[in-house]
């Protein structure tokens, strides 16, 4: 059982480092995307076409990326006062009900997403050249790694106090 | 009917505690499913998704990572310092620190929620500790944090002009006026206060034998507002380009000038702003596709022909006061984002027929939804100052109404006399 729980806490983080991760670093391509557009254009006197489309992709991958980031520490904004307050066996009944309804949603979301990919690997973006879909990719990816971060945190026991305190 | 009934379904949901974004696109989903026409599902995540994909948007995690540097570096310490020397020895020193400190703060941080950590975890045990109530001391910092998003940078100010035709750097023009009247307000404010319930003085001689050494040490801190608000109005680089210079700045003071950051601390900040970032796109996600469905449903003309029927696209002025009530109830309720990203759409068109100036109307709708931040039970400025300066919800929600009074008032003064919004960009031309 412990064992068990161990790997789930162990997938769990990996899962967070991976959104914490590859979101943080699309942030650093962004700001430096953007500080290079400003070298071109005061110090080289040239604009570069790309970096207007990099900063899309990159914006785009990094807010969904790092839901699963932000749901790992309670970062997305919801009211719960009343479950809480709940005698034991009908608060997890409620907490049970509402972890099945917010993983259909997401999973709507992402199944939705996927199907509005269709036809978008072939349209290409003017200036990289990439296929629209991967822009459009990130939404499926990002509501599934949402979806399993908050599966996994339901499993798994209560944060310690250690982790919970944040940075 | 089915509007009470979507209506409902959302408010259970959020009773439930099902997280903000999640309960509105479900919202959204039993919209499309009681219309009966299924293909318009695929509508949702495109909605959803074009809410986040905006250019301009870009800015917004910018503006997050220079006030968490701001905060890592040791600069907003500094500017606190700075800000104790200007104004801390008179009676009642410390809220007059705590309004100043948000003035500057908001030239350099997008959100309210960041001045209200930032001034919040600093001010309120020191206020607290000189012998203001602590009730008044939180107060006056979720009061001091509301200038944040109304002097530049401005994250709303960033959504609302993602969603109309209004230029950024006009909109951030024209709220500066505003913003330093909101805190001449709470200074006010502050004075009165202090002069009736005889508001501790604090120890101003120990600040001033440090004259000098606070005066070099905060010099780097104030170049970060410079820099953002500067770069904007002399109109050298764009609002989003001003950010990513401002948070370059701040790790650049933070590794060799206050040598605080560490690389550590770097991660740590981009990690905290990918968090927020996150957040806050996926509630504009999921709030523009129950925008969608509003439209698609044809809410805003229903809207418009009833209050054209009122007479109230004619008079301007009844019309923002209208507008005004109306999204400070529904503030009341709903998170902040979400309520912007909801109205901005239905409101601005009318605002633009009844003839409003729409930098004018952007300031009063930033405005509006920032007293929502402090207004109970749902304001998230609220409940950071009650978490970081461990005062009780109820005292406070009973203590914030003077507050709430003084930013209604400064909107009214607004509402009144629109060249207090527009004198300023008009005169920079943007």
């Amino acid at each position: 059982m412990t064992a068990m729980a161990d790997r789930l806490q162990r997938i769990s983080r990996t899962l967070e480092r991976v959104s914490a991760v590859g979101a943080g670093a699309l942030l650093v391509v962004n700001v430096a995307d953007v500080l290079l557009g400003i070298v071109c254009r005061y110090v080289f006197r040239i604009s570069l076409v790309w970096t207007e489309e990099v900063a899309r992709y990159s914006l785009v991958w990094l807010a969904l990326l790092g839901a699963g980031c932000a749901a790992a520490r309670g970062d997305h904004m919801a009211l719960d006062f009343l479950v809480p307050r709940l005698p034991r066996a009908p608060r997890l009944v409620v907490e049970v009900l509402r972890l099945a309804f917010v993983l259909a949603v997401l999973l709507a979301l992402a199944v939705l997403g996927w199907k509005n990919l269709a036809g978008t690997w072939e349209v290409k973006t003017m200036a990289l050249g990439v296929p629209k879909a991967a822009l459009l990719l990130a939404l499926p990816v990002g509501m599934l790694l949402l979806g399993l971060q908050l599966f996994l945190g339901a499993l798994l026991p209560p944060e310690n106090s250690e982790r919970t305190e944040g940075p | 009917m089915m509007w009470c009934a979507l209506l409902g379904a959302f408010f259970l949901q959020m009773l439930l505690g099902i997280p903000l974004f999640v309960g509105l696109v479900a919202t959204a989903f039993l919209g499309v499913a009681s219309l009966g026409n299924e293909s318009l599902f695929r509508v949702i995540p495109q909605q959803f998704f074009g809410g986040m994909d905006v250019f301009s948007l870009l800015a917004i995690p910018f503006f997050l990572l220079t006030g968490t540097l701001m905060n890592r570096a040791g600069l907003t310490d500094r500017l606190m310092d700075f800000c104790r020397l200007l104004v801390g020895s008179a009676r009642g020193g410390l809220g007059y620190v705590n309004v100043v400190g948000g003035i500057i703060l908001a030239g350099v941080n997008g959100s309210a929620a960041a001045d209200a950590s930032a001034l919040g975890s600093l001010l309120i045990p020191a206020m607290e500790k000189e012998g203001f109530p602590r009730a008044y001391a939180a107060g006056l910092t979720a009061g001091s944090a509301l200038i944040g998003p109304i002097i530049p940078p401005s994250i709303f100010m960033v959504i609302y002009a993602s969603m109309t035709n209004a230029s950024i750097g006009g909109l951030f023009a024209a709220g500066v006026v505003p913003g330093f009247l909101l805190g001449g307000a709470f200074l006010a404010m502050n004075a009165l206060w202090s002069a009736r319930y005889r508001f501790p003085f604090s120890d101003g001689a120990a600040v001033r034998a440090r004259k000098g050494e606070i005066l070099k040490r905060s010099t780097g801190a104030l170049v970060a507002p410079l820099l953002i608000i500067g770069g904007i109005v002399a109109g050298v680089v764009t609002p989003t380009e001003s950010g990513a210079l401002a948070a370059a700045y701040c790790a650049a003071v933070g590794f060799f000038g206050t040598r605080q950051l560490t690389l550590r601390g770097l991660g740590e900040a981009l990690v905290e702003t990918v968090r927020l970032t996150s957040a806050i796109f996926l509630i504009m996600g999921a709030a523009t596709s129950v925008g969608w469905l509003l439209k698609w449903e044809r809410v805003p003309q229903t809207v418009a022909a009833a209050l054209a029927g009122w007479g109230l696209l004619d008079t301007p002025l009844l019309l923002l006061l209208t507008l005004s009530a109306l999204t400070f109830v529904i503030g009341m309720f709903m998170e902040e984002v979400a309520v912007l990203t909801l109205l901005t759409p239905i409101f601005a068109p009318l605002a633009a027929r009844a003839g409003i100036d729409p930098l004018h109307f952007g300031v009063v709708m930033t405005l509006n939804v920032t007293i929502a931040l402090i207004t109970p039970p749902v304001g998230a400025c609220n409940y950071i100052v009650a978490a970081v300066g461990r005062v009780p919800l109820g005292e406070l929600f009973r203590e914030i109404w003077p507050f709430i009074g003084v930013a209604v008032g400064t909107l009214l003064l607004l509402i009144l006399c629109p060249p207090l919004t527009t004198a300023l960009p008009r005169a920079l031309g943007l």
